[in-house]
């Protein structure tokens, strides 16, 4: 089907365009955090894809992997271009994180499990962008550190770094006060 | 391996990204060590949440998004060269109709051919020498007659509308209006073309000329006649 789409067939190009949609929306999805964005990240990232699908060698990257660093650059150059505005899911929480951060300090909420998903929600979206993508693309794509360090153009040493750090920022954002000294 | 590794290595034991022997050595610390192991179970909890908080995407229409991505790419190379054949045959076709064009016009000229047969022109060829022409006459028009070869309309551009002025002037045309007009911009194209004496002696004498005779309004009230009609009528249909 590459083949065929390397050719310029644009049957083959909707089928690939089909086939990999779901995973690049969630990727998108999961990193914009839902905002209204998405939908144009997908077809920025589909573009890219196919006006360029020429230069892709299927001995150096899986088609899969390939498509995952066009869409990790279309959302990092997407947060660079805004770099100040708040994400649309951040926008959406902002009201109840006040509250659910005052609630989540007392004994008696701890419990409260939504309310801890809020706050991770929003702690997401403040990640700085290579900490988040490479949490999203670890956490909810289930990639191996090398697929990611291959899609971001780093070394693994430096996904280890975002991860550590991503997941380290996460837990100071939810931490309890007693908690907040160990993390 | 020491509190301060493992908490390092923490969130990579939790996704399974170590060596087997480090993974050993994290799992007994986190057997002996409350303090860690502590850590570790809400690290784990966390990450579950976390799986938990993020939504699904919504459910959106492929089909919209996929049109929108095929409207803006490029035509495929294999539409590329079929674009170059259809242009490389419509380029073909053009050279036999200039040739074509060029044999009419010699056999025009010989005394010997009386007999010459009748064009047919379609609108789009009509309008399109209205419209060159109206364009080279504004041009001299607001700026008087070209002195110099420098400011002088490109001889391909007065070659051309020479050589369509002659083609429409065979066509059957049956406006007297549209054969006057030709008459008249043959000879000021034939003018301009040779730069005469009297042209280049009085630089004004072509506005003058564009002026008195009206040529514009002309040119315009025939092409807006034309293309208020072409709109509506095949495009190989004889004109006027």
């Amino acid at each position: 089907m590459v083949r065929l789409a390397k050719a310029g067939n644009q049957q083959a190009m909707g089928q690939l365009y089909r086939l990999h949609r779901p995973m690049l929306q969630a990727l998108i999805w999961r990193f914009t955090g839902g905002g209204g964005e998405t939908e144009d990240l997908i077809q920025d990232s589909f573009l890219r894809a196919f006006r360029n699908i020429s230069s892709f060698r299927a001995e150096r990257a899986s088609f899969r992997t390939w498509l995952y660093r066009i869409a990790s650059n279309a959302c990092l150059d997407s947060m660079r271009r805004r770099k100040t505005r708040r994400t649309h899911m951040e926008e959406f929480y902002l009201l109840d994180v006040e509250q659910a951060s005052a609630r989540f300090t007392s004994p008696e909420s701890l419990a409260d499990t939504e309310q801890r998903r809020k706050l991770l929600r929003v702690a997401l979206t403040r990640l700085p962008a290579k900490q988040r993508m490479a949490l999203v693309l670890k956490h909810f794509d289930g990639l191996s550190i090398r697929e990611i360090a291959e899609v971001m153009k780093c070394t693994e040493g430096t996904v280890k770094r975002h991860l550590y750090r991503a997941v380290r920022r996460l837990r100071r954002e939810i931490a309890t006060p007693g908690e907040a000294d160990e993390v | 391996m020491k509190c301060n590794a493992v908490r390092r290595k923490m969130h990579l034991f939790y996704y399974r990204e170590l060596t087997l022997n480090e993974r050993e050595q994290i799992s007994e610390h986190l057997r002996h060590c409350a303090q860690c192991a502590g850590e570790y179970s809400r690290m784990e909890s966390m990450m579950l949440d976390l799986t938990q908080a993020v939504m699904e995407p919504r459910a959106v229409s492929e089909d919209v998004t996929w049109r929108r991505i095929q409207a803006r790419l490029e035509p495929p190379p294999g539409a590329r060269t079929a674009h170059l054949l259809r242009l490389a045959a419509a380029l073909l076709i053009f050279a036999i109709g200039l040739g074509a064009g060029l044999w009419l016009n010699r056999s025009q000229t010989d005394p010997s051919l009386t007999t010459s047969p009748r064009l047919i022109v379609t609108r789009s060829e009509w309008n399109q020498y209205l419209g060159d022409l109206e364009l080279l006459l504004l041009d001299a028009g607001n700026n008087g007659l070209p002195v110099s070869a420098a400011t002088a309309p490109g001889e391909q551009t007065l070659d051309r509308l020479l050589f369509q002025n002659r083609c429409l002037s065979r066509a059957e045309l049956n406006s007297p209006e549209a054969h006057r007009l030709l008459e008249e911009t043959a000879l000021l194209l034939q003018e301009i073309r040779n730069r005469s004496d009297a042209s280049r002696q009085d630089p004004e004498w072509l506005p003058r000329i564009i002026a008195e005779r009206r040529m514009l309004e002309r040119i315009r009230l025939l092409l807006s006649g034309d293309m208020a009609d072409s709109r509506l009528e095949a495009e190989r249909a004889p004109v006027i």
